[in-house]
């Protein structure tokens, strides 16, 4: 029982990072491979704070989220310039640099041996620590964040990025200052992806730059796909697809030295089919051109 | 009165001038059409004045404010609006949606509100649906609002692209071959729909290369030959000019 809500709090914080990436990819269609940078600011921001000054994780929380917001807000400021192939390198170069400070800032981020100890978040007093108690607090952070992204997407406002996605010449011909938006997009995504970071700190009590890689970022992307582009539901589907999957193959009992590569293989695999059969992925409405 | 002053303009890609020094102006309420043989810099010239371009040397005057200097948005903002010889339609968006696009929200399309202000955006969503349902009717494509784009025909396409650039609410209309390539019925149909905004005081400034239309639908043409104007005035004065002629019935072979 601990082991399944166990992979529903994981779900639960993957929800949110790939809601929010579908913002920036499905919606805008900006393709965006850095957005465990965000989290990784988020996680560390929150777990230093705490670790080191004694900081509520509440307020580790709105840290967190707001640094990962200003992160966002400076790197779109490049990333804006860029389309295409170009953007998506810009953004893993993103993540590139941003693991690369946590693992080698050592004084501060203690680099590869990580940062154990985070101490759970509480409420008046109480520390929450079994997995049903963090299950509450994601799905609520769940619900919040799925209600803020659908009244972005699912608004003038959210066909406008779509607009900038189908033609982006197009649209500025109509009077649209398409910079605004995209800067808007990256800020919002980064905000909700440092949340998802700060969630994951304080479960997991343990972060190291591992969980902050492009090969996340590109987890996140390939649930983004899967669950459909520029549908919020999808996100969600594609979410828990996939922290579940692999925990399925847990079950066939295989050996750990075949499991591993088996994940990454159905992982692959997965992608190839589904851009072959269903390239606008389970829900979606969009499809890569 | 004089609503686009266009004034020795200039460009060149890699030292090959696409225009040189051309210069004319547009009355407000009229249908001018720019016409001239393959490569004469007619498309670069719309280019310029929608701000996808910037001339060398020249400016262009909207209702006496330069433009050759703004970001495409901004020159849409102030009221020129424009289509495309392909079309460039918002293809995986419906019909509906597409015109939508083109209307500028108050709320709708700031974040704060369609977060914090819901129940203002749809109800000014509703509004902005009722009156692009108008431009949707207006060119006849009413009972296509669901649709998505990438499934309307070419000639269905050049009439959204047309509502959609009157959903922006523009006062000069720069259409890029808005007749070319469709069915008569469909070019007559978009004829009428020009006249009808010239009706309504709306400018049109029109790409065209079939001389009959021209003569028909136009107040004025300027002809442009390699990047040069070689002619501007009224239809049948331009087209008993003998450079014109030349330069569509083909007198030298240089070209």
């Amino acid at each position: 029982m601990e082991y399944l809500i166990h992979i529903l709090v994981i779900s639960g914080i993957y929800t949110i990072l790939s809601m929010s990436l579908n913002l920036i990819v499905g919606y805008t269609g900006l393709p965006a491979l850095g957005h465990a940078a965000f989290a990784c600011i988020g996680a560390y921001t929150s777990s230093l704070l705490a670790l080191r000054l004694g900081v509520s994780p509440w307020i580790g929380l709105v840290a967190g989220v707001s640094l990962a917001v200003v992160t966002g807000f400076v790197s779109s400021f490049p990333a804006i310039r860029l389309k295409g192939d170009y953007l998506a390198l810009a953004t893993l170069g993103l993540n590139v640099i941003i693991y690369g400070i946590a693992k080698n800032w050592v004084s501060l981020t203690r680099g590869p041996m990580g940062l154990p100890g985070i101490p759970p978040f509480s409420i008046w007093g109480l520390k929450i620590t079994e997995p049903w108690q963090y299950l509450i607090i994601v799905l609520i952070f769940d619900f919040l964040s799925f209600f803020f992204l659908w009244r972005i997407a699912e608004s003038p406002f959210g066909r406008l990025l779509k607009g900038i996605r189908e033609d982006e010449k197009a649209i500025q011909m109509l009077g649209v200052n398409t910079v605004r938006y995209k800067i808007a997009v990256f800020v919002v995504g980064a905000g909700f992806a440092g949340l998802a970071g700060v969630l994951y700190a304080h479960y997991i009590t343990f972060i190291d730059p591992s969980s902050f890689t492009v090969m996340e970022s590109i987890t996140v992307l390939l649930m983004v796909i899967l669950g459909g582009m520029a549908n919020l539901y999808g996100s969600i589907i594609g979410a828990v697809a996939l922290v579940v999957l692999p925990e399925i193959l847990r079950f066939l009992g295989l050996p750990s030295s075949v499991a591993a590569p088996l994940r990454q293989m159905t992982y692959g695999f997965l992608l190839v089919v589904l851009m072959l059969k269903r390239p606008q992925g389970i829900l979606g409405e969009y499809r890569i051109r | 009165m004089k609503i686009l002053d266009v004034k020795g303009i200039t460009k060149e890609f890699d030292g090959i001038k696409a225009l040189r020094d051309v210069s004319f102006s547009l009355e407000k309420g009229t249908i001018t059409a720019l016409i001239g043989p393959n490569g004469a810099g007619k498309t670069t010239l719309l280019n310029i004045l929608s701000g996808f371009l910037r001339p060398e040397k020249g400016e262009a005057y909207f209702r006496n404010k330069k433009i050759t200097a703004l970001p495409p948005f901004k020159i849409a903002k102030m009221g020129i609006a424009r289509t495309f010889q392909n079309t460039r339609l918002f293809l995986q968006i419906t019909v509906l949606e597409n015109v939508l696009l083109a209307m500028r929200y108050e709320n709708g399309e700031n974040l704060k509100d369609v977060i914090f202000k819901r129940n203002r955006v749809l109800k000014e969503d509703r509004e902005k649906v009722e009156q692009a349902m108008e431009f949707l009717e207006f060119v006849g494509l009413a009972e296509k609002r669901d649709e998505l784009a990438e499934n309307l025909s070419y000639g269905q396409r050049k009439l959204l692209e047309l509502a959609r650039a009157l959903a922006t609410r523009a006062e000069l209309f720069l259409l890029d071959e808005p007749l070319a390539g469709v069915f008569p019925e469909t070019k007559k149909k978009i004829m009428q729909l020009m006249e009808e905004m010239k009706s309504k005081g709306m400018t049109i400034l029109f790409i065209e290369h079939i001389i009959g239309i021209v003569a028909d639908i136009s107040d004025r043409v300027v002809v442009l030959k390699h990047g040069e104007k070689i002619a501007d005035g009224i239809p049948s004065e331009v087209f008993s000019d003998k450079r014109v002629i030349e330069a569509y019935l083909g007198g030298e072979y240089d070209t």
